[in-house]
């Protein structure tokens, strides 16, 4: 019985060490971001793919015939510049909103792109990924969601998704979570 | 017991009380700074010289509380950075921006002048966090463009001719020196906020908010990581504003 036991434990003591490992695979949003929509621009590497989840490579490949090649990207040039505007923590993982300057001509209506890149951390994979043009005056917030203008990715997902546990954080805890996601390094 | 609040860690606290009017002879700031020639044009549409509370240089911001505590963080610049200038506050009106010049306008005995400007102050006291960090930030930008004057490295940073990124490079890597000591000293001090808000002020010949926030980074890596002490970072900041 006790041995049992013991192998029940171990057994869950496993699992744990498993999530544990899984959720420090997580990778850096904006390097993910940079590296996809690089992908997007020129339908490749292939294993840039490979950061996306089976539901959203799927329908990249539906909605690209399976090039992996979105034109409208291509046409926004290199990127110049990403910041995290907003991030989330959700049950499946943490969801940013990120704004990526492009260098050259940018997408129809002009200007930066706003990015919602969402992660599973069990497997460290893309689950959600959309980006809308940015509207004049207003920040892109994870509670309010993207505009379903332009959509790569979950199908409406950031309405399907539970809301995030009410936190007590701050002004000053938000604009230093923000920072410290986009300048790491100041804050090691 | 009184504890200082983070608002006081990040301004220099409250210990050192001083007259707004002492801040002379303390030095800061800033967001611009304006070449010697230049100056003479800048006091007259400013209408100042000394008459500073008749002028539109003044000795005060509107924000009391806020002078106090920056008195000391002045003074911890001029004492990091080696240099003196005068410090005061001038209504810059539609022109949100704080200067530094070679000149003494002020007291006449320093290392220079900076002036912080009434209606960039009011902006960044807006912020929803971390305003006083903003704040210091400017003040050390422009401590930078002051120790730039003070040895002489301004004729490499902008000969003849050329534009002022390299002397803007040069004081944004300086003001991220001053939060990575800040920092060693203090670990919960605000340094990330330096290169968030500088970001925020992109754009001209000042570089883009990107280059300056880099030029940021870069500085506080030499005062946090590498414990530079401010001679090498300044020889770092001169090296970095040239490779740009």
């Amino acid at each position: 019985m006790r041995s049992r036991l013991a192998n029940i434990l171990l057994a869950a003591l496993a699992a744990i060490s498993v999530v544990t490992t899984a959720e420090a695979q997580v990778p850096d949003p904006q390097e993910t971001l940079e590296t996809i929509i690089g992908a997007f621009q020129k339908g490749g590497p292939p294993v840039a793919y490979q950061t996306l989840s089976p539901l959203v490579f799927n329908l990249v490949a539906s909605q690209t015939s399976g090039s992996g090649y979105y034109p409208q990207i291509a046409a926004a040039g290199p990127i110049s510049s990403t910041e995290i505007l907003d991030s989330k923590a959700f049950p499946l993982g943490p969801m940013y909103v990120i704004r990526v300057t492009h260098a050259g001509s940018a997408f129809a209506s002009g200007g930066p792109v706003d990015w919602f890149i969402g992660f599973n951390q069990a497997t460290g994979k893309i689950e959600y990924l959309t980006f809308q043009t940015v509207a004049a005056g207003s920040a892109p917030t994870i509670e309010k969601g993207a505009t379903a203008s332009q959509t790569i990715g979950g199908i409406d997902p950031v309405k399907k998704l539970p809301k995030p546990a009410p936190t007590d954080e701050t002004p000053q805890e938000k604009a230093l979570r923000l920072a410290c996601a986009n300048f790491p390094v100041m804050c090691k | 017991m009184i504890l200082p609040s983070r608002r006081d860690v990040v301004l220099g606290g409250l210990l050192t009380f001083l007259p707004v009017d002492l801040c002379r002879g303390q030095g800061a700031s800033g967001g611009c700074w304006i070449p010697e020639q230049d100056t003479d044009d800048f006091i007259s549409s400013h209408n100042s010289g000394l008459d500073i509370l008749g002028g539109k240089i003044t000795a005060k911001s509107g924000f009391d509380h806020l002078e106090v505590a920056l008195n000391q963080t002045l003074s911890k610049l001029s004492a990091m950075f080696g240099v003196l200038p005068s410090f005061s506050f001038y209504d810059e009106a539609s022109d949100p921006n704080a200067k530094a010049m070679k000149r003494d306008i002020i007291a006449n005995q320093s290392d220079g002048t900076v002036l912080l400007g009434t209606t960039l102050l009011q902006d960044l006291m807006k912020l929803p966090a971390f305003a006083d960090a903003a704040i210091v930030a400017v003040c050390a930008h422009e401590y930078g463009h002051i120790l730039s004057y003070a040895n002489n490295t301004i004729a490499q940073l902008r000969p003849k001719g050329a534009t002022v990124y390299r002397a803007e490079q040069f004081a944004d890597f300086m003001s991220g020196y001053y939060a990575g000591v800040r920092k060693t000293d203090v670990p919960d001090f605000p340094a990330v906020m330096f290169a968030d808000s500088t970001k925020r002020y992109g754009g001209g010949e000042h570089g883009t908010g990107e280059q300056r926030a880099e030029a940021v980074v870069e500085g506080f890596k030499r005062g946090y990581i590498a414990k530079d002490k401010p001679v090498a970072a300044a020889q770092r900041a001169l090296d970095f504003a040239l490779s740009r």
